[in-house]
């Protein structure tokens, strides 16, 4: 991530095509990008001892991915696209994050003991978080399971 | 001696019923007068449909108003812990408040709202009682999940525009799902692409692919 010069909204359509533009991040220079180019794996204990600024709308990580793909093969897939084939993650995400928030001061690992919940029956719940239908019920299991754990 | 005079008049001087007036074609209006008048007919009826519907689309304002004000005086702790057990997620409920999820998180522990953001909190919390009691919807939250019209859209992302009672109507089938995002996202046709598709792939995870593979195999 780097600052960059904010440039006209239209233009990230149509160049800069090897960044991602990051504007209102909490710091010192107004607008920040992020480099696609030096896209590459993180440790998980280097996420964890990093400092997090901000976290990306579910929006946000569709365009990136957008940019991404486009960046790496010249092939422009619509944002639409990328919803519809993860959104399931993206929710499970979220569940995780609220079940950490939840049971962090009983849990010493809630990571392992959600994903052991969300692998849970037949079909396991990670499996039927891709049916719409089927979030807001696992929603209320997991908020009911949460509740049950808490003393 | 004077002999009685018997009038000779043996019929009436006047007629004492009209002849039926032999009709060999039904009166009709000219194809002419007949097209002015019907298409000002349906104009009509469609101007007082229009007007009917803005009516109607006003009363339901004023009833999610009516109900927001009476949501609004319990706690947005308490509001939000009803929306969580129905099944909203919190990444919902910042969205259509319009707010961050940490923001959200604060006040469920007790932290204070703003006037504004606690009375969004309460518009929430009234749609649904309108929908799960006026409009039979079961289980609310996974209807507000639901893709609309074949798009990644749902309803929420049409609550996060804040078209309530345009989503009242929907769920009142005045309206159908085009309509609804027609009237909250009028660009939203241009993020469906046909040329690509989403599948799942051999080791079951979903995939995107250019819709011309499906066509040749």
């Amino acid at each position: 991530m780097e600052v960059h010069d904010r440039v006209q909204e239209v233009r990230w359509s149509d160049g800069y095509f090897n960044k991602m533009p990051l504007d209102g991040l909490p710091l010192e220079a107004p607008f920040h990008v992020a480099r696609l180019d030096l896209f590459g794996l993180a440790l998980t204990n280097e996420l964890v001892t990093a400092q997090r600024l901000a976290c990306l709308s579910h929006p946000g990580i569709n365009q990136l991915q957008q940019r991404l793909v486009h960046h790496q093969t010249r092939l422009v897939v619509p944002t639409g696209q990328f919803q519809q084939a993860f959104d399931h993650t993206y929710e499970e995400a979220d569940l995780l994050e609220d079940w950490k928030t939840e049971l962090s001061e009983i849990d010493d690992d809630p990571e392992s003991s959600f994903e052991v919940w969300i692998r849970e029956g037949s079909p396991n719940r990670q499996s039927r978080l891709q049916i719409h239908e089927e979030r807001a019920p696992i929603r209320r299991e997991m908020r009911q399971e949460i509740k049950k754990r808490l003393p | 001696m004077t002999e009685s005079t018997t009038p000779l008049v043996d019929e009436p001087t006047s007629a004492t019923s009209v002849n039926t007036p032999h009709i060999d074609q039904p009166t009709r209006l000219s194809p002419d007068v007949m097209a002015n008048v019907t298409g000002a007919l349906r104009q009509n009826v469609g101007l007082l449909s229009q007007s009917v519907a803005r009516v109607h689309g006003n009363s339901l304002d004023i009833q999610l108003e009516s109900r927001t004000d009476e949501a609004a005086k319990r706690a947005p702790a308490d509001l939000l812990s009803e929306l969580a057990d129905l099944g909203f997620s919190w990444t919902a409920i910042a969205r259509v408040v319009g707010v961050s999820i940490p923001a959200v998180r604060k006040w469920r522990h007790g932290e204070p709202a703003s006037g504004e953001n606690r009375r969004k909190i309460a518009q929430l919390v009234a749609l649904v009682g309108v929908l799960e009691n006026d409009h039979l919807i079961d289980d609310v939250a996974s209807w507000l999940d639901m893709p609309l019209a074949g798009s990644s859209f749902t309803g929420i992302d049409v609550l996060a525009g804040g078209q309530l009672s345009d989503l009242v109507e929907y769920a009142a089938q005045h309206i159908d799902g085009t309509e609804l995002l027609d009237r909250s996202n009028p660009d939203w046709r241009d993020t469906i692409d046909d040329r690509f598709e989403v599948y799942r792939m051999g080791d079951g995870e979903r995939s995107i692919r250019m819709q011309s593979e499906v066509q040749s195999g």
